[in-house]
């Protein structure tokens, strides 16, 4: 029997939508990854709800919570002479303050788009007489990959390759959440596959710190039911704990080799998210030895971030204090051809999603 | 797409690299992430990148946990 096949039988979970209609109590659930808001309202899911559950977008989206002067700074590389800046698609549509990368490489910077960061190191080894610089944001799923690259270019002693580091981790973004009381979160969907690296314990203090209760889960509709479901369970009993549902792919202790690779790289320090601000211990800057790979050195570039309070909503979005359709830009100033702010950007964007499915 | 990672099927093996079938589209990616790749092994594939092996097994525990979901509700257990 083809196990993966079953995985898309939605009879599987028949009971369990029942129940979730069936449900009354007022609660609040956070799904913090953005490949969750997108599959639980392409899947339908978000309709089916009862009023009383509110599932509420989380900070998880890459793009979203880059700030306006990281893509300046990008902007401002990819101008300089014998600079050649690559990244991620969606990362070049996000507005800084005055432009995006998009309009940048119309003025002519040069601007390669890459798939992975380890194509950026090929870029670099094809291109010895020019400096390539990797946009790297992301959160714990790519850090490793972002590691490898680094280990990649110091092994082939390459001297052109840096990247203009920017990555984030989930831990105290959420911790920071749980602690504002304008969000009272009742329950959490954690990041499927920043777990895959992490492992389901990372999550573990939602619980014993906060005795909240959350799932690992999936990015299948019946991995969605399964994780509405077993949280309201977890509610409706008071129980609070961390649930691994997402075993196929998730252990409980993560990918060990991956996280090895992420601490000989990188170690810990305090990151500025967009419309957020800064957070203690949720971001990620290269150890000593790696120093020489870090565009910010190389360049002497200092991020300076201000908060560019606009009539977008974004920050409150990422909080989760208001829905997208709360914003009065949304669908009218800002949609996803002429985006005035990150979350109407990336596909992950809670914006984007809402703009595609719901208008 | 930034957090999305997607399985696929490993078709051949060279040194370091994998190429991998995306269910008709094929890759290569890197597997220094992931222990002894065999051919036939399903990875789940991120930024080029593998970051994790799935199994068979593991897709049947998703299902006995779905039943364990669905059962728990028809108990009113927690």
């Amino acid at each position: 029997m083809n196990h993966f096949a079953r995985l898309n039988d939605v009879t599987l979970v028949k009971d369990m939508i029942k129940e979730i209609r069936e449900f009354e109590q007022e609660v609040k659930i956070m799904e913090v990854c953005g490949t969750h808001t997108r599959a639980i309202v392409e899947s339908g899911i978000a309709k089916l709800l009862p009023d009383n559950i509110a599932l509420i977008s989380g900070p998880g989206c890459p793009i979203c919570v880059t700030t306006q002067d990281y893509i300046d700074k990008a902007v401002e590389l990819a101008h300089r002479d014998n600079v050649i800046i690559t990244t991620f698609a969606d990362l070049i549509k996000v507005a800084g303050t005055n432009t995006s990368l998009k309009q940048s490489k119309a003025l002519g910077g040069d601007i390669i788009i890459v798939s992975s960061p380890l194509e950026a190191v090929k870029v670099a080894q094809q291109n010895p007489n020019q400096e390539v610089v990797f946009l790297a944001i992301g959160f714990e799923t790519t850090a490793p990959i972002i590691a490898l690259s680094i280990m990649k270019a110091d092994r082939l002693k390459l001297e052109n390759y840096s990247i203009l580091l920017a990555l984030k981790t989930m831990p105290a973004v959420i911790e920071e959440l749980i602690l504002d009381k304008e969000v009272a979160i009742d329950g959490f969907i954690c990041p499927g596959h920043v777990s895959v690296i992490t492992g389901a314990k990372e999550f573990n203090f939602i619980a014993n710190k906060y005795n909240l209760p959350a799932v690992v889960a999936g990015f299948e509709r019946i991995d969605i039911i399964m994780a509405l479901a077993r949280l309201l369970q977890m509610i409706d009993n008071g129980i609070s704990r961390v649930d691994n549902l997402y075993n196929r792919v998730v252990k409980v202790e993560g990918n060990l080799k991956a996280i090895d690779v992420m601490n000989q790289t990188f170690k810990v320090e305090d990151s500025t998210w967009r419309g957020l601000g800064k957070i203690e211990k949720s971001g990620l800057m290269l150890r000593n030895k790696y120093r020489k790979f870090d565009a910010k050195n190389k360049f002497q570039i200092k991020l300076v971030y201000q908060d560019q309070s606009s009539i977008c909503s974004c920050g409150d979005i990422l909080k989760g204090k208001k829905s997208p359709v709360d914003c009065d830009l949304f669908a009218e100033g800002c949609t996803p051809l002429n985006p005035k702010g990150p979350c109407m950007v990336s596909e992950e964007g809670s914006c984007n999603v809402y703009y595609e499915y719901r208008r | 797409m930034m957090c999305i990672a997607i399985p696929a099927e490993v078709i051949e093996l060279k040194e370091g690299i994998a190429v991998v079938d995306f269910g008709g589209i094929t890759q290569q990616v890197n597997i220094d992430l992931i222990d002894k790749v065999k051919l036939g092994d399903y990875l789940l594939i991120h930024c080029g990148c593998a970051i994790e092996r799935l199994n068979h097994q593991d897709a049947k525990e998703t299902i006995e946990l779905l039943e364990e979901v669905a059962n728990n509700l028809k108990d009113g257990e927690g």
